[in-house]
């Protein structure tokens, strides 16, 4: 046994005999009679009793760590480069996650996948190498045009949209402002 | 910690141990001493049933759980076989009623 232990997709080899012996085992265990001997005892669980105690064993002798990294990569990597991706647990306000939901299900698409373009975004932002300033800039002139239109007679006898554009310019401004002083 | 031993006839049926990995942890039927163990004194075989990761498919797998040698030897990935299915309620009752 090398002294780096195996993740739990690969595990330890079986021996030529060990093949031959599970080999057996399989082919038995596909017949339509295969099943327990008469006067057999164990656990017979099922639902959420049954998932609680084949978790709680399989984690004890493996371990959660590797058994929870060895069913994320099932998933297609986010990366590029592959590999495991990263998870955060994020907690929103109510209307925040109303919102998100809404907005996903309108564009068909998952609220997580918004959030990942939320932070592409933001990272984007607040990195040091000036297209902050460029995004920073063009969301400026974005409110400033949204004022201008709020502010025009004829945007104001549509009065819903005028205000609601009026509320988007102080929106995208707060948000300018925490962006620059953050 | 033990370690898992992934018999070649597990993938057989092509499933991705990820998958029956994933079985295995979210039972929604587990059945100890399903099938024997063959070996004089040695662990019995046990009957996971439960879905794959992305919750398409349900996967029968059997596994020797050796708590002595701290392995988990699998054997057996296949997608849920109606007969076993049948077999696995039968057994559940059978033993409620003992």
């Amino acid at each position: 046994m090398s002294d780096t232990k195996p993740d739990a997709l690969t595990g330890e080899p079986l021996s030529d005999e060990e093949e031959a012996f599970y080999a057996s085992l399989a082919a038995e265990a596909e017949s339509d009679d295969y099943g327990p001997e008469a006067g057999s005892t164990g656990l017979a669980l099922e639902g959420d009793e049954a998932a609680a105690a084949a978790r709680a064993e399989l984690d004890a002798i493996i371990g959660t760590d590797e058994l929870d990294a060895a069913t994320r990569r099932g998933r297609p990597s986010l990366s590029k480069a592959g590999g495991a991706s990263p998870r955060f647990q994020v907690r929103l306000a109510a209307d925040q996650g109303e919102a998100l939901a809404r907005r996903a299900a309108g564009e068909a698409r998952k609220p997580a996948e918004l959030l990942r373009d939320g932070a592409t975004v933001y990272l984007r932002l607040a990195a040091d190498d000036g297209a902050g300033q460029i995004v920073a800039a063009a969301l400026e002139e974005y409110a400033a045009r949204l004022e201008q239109e709020a502010a025009q007679p004829e945007r104001r006898a549509a009065a819903p949209s005028a205000r609601s554009r009026a509320a988007l310019a102080r929106s995208v401004r707060s948000d300018l402002a925490q962006l620059i002083h953050h | 910690m033990g370690t898992t031993r992934w018999a070649e006839s597990a993938d057989k049926h092509g499933i991705d141990r990820a998958d029956a990995v994933h079985a295995m942890r979210n039972a929604r039927i587990l059945i100890e001493a399903f099938g024997p163990s063959r070996v004089e004194g040695g662990a019995p075989v046990n009957l996971y049933i439960g879905q794959t990761i992305d919750q398409t498919a349900m996967l029968e797998v059997l596994a020797v759980v050796d708590r002595a040698a701290q392995s988990v030897y699998i054997f057996h990935v296949m997608p849920l076989r109606p007969s076993m299915y049948a077999r696995a309620k039968a057994v559940i009752q059978e033993r409620k009623d003992q």
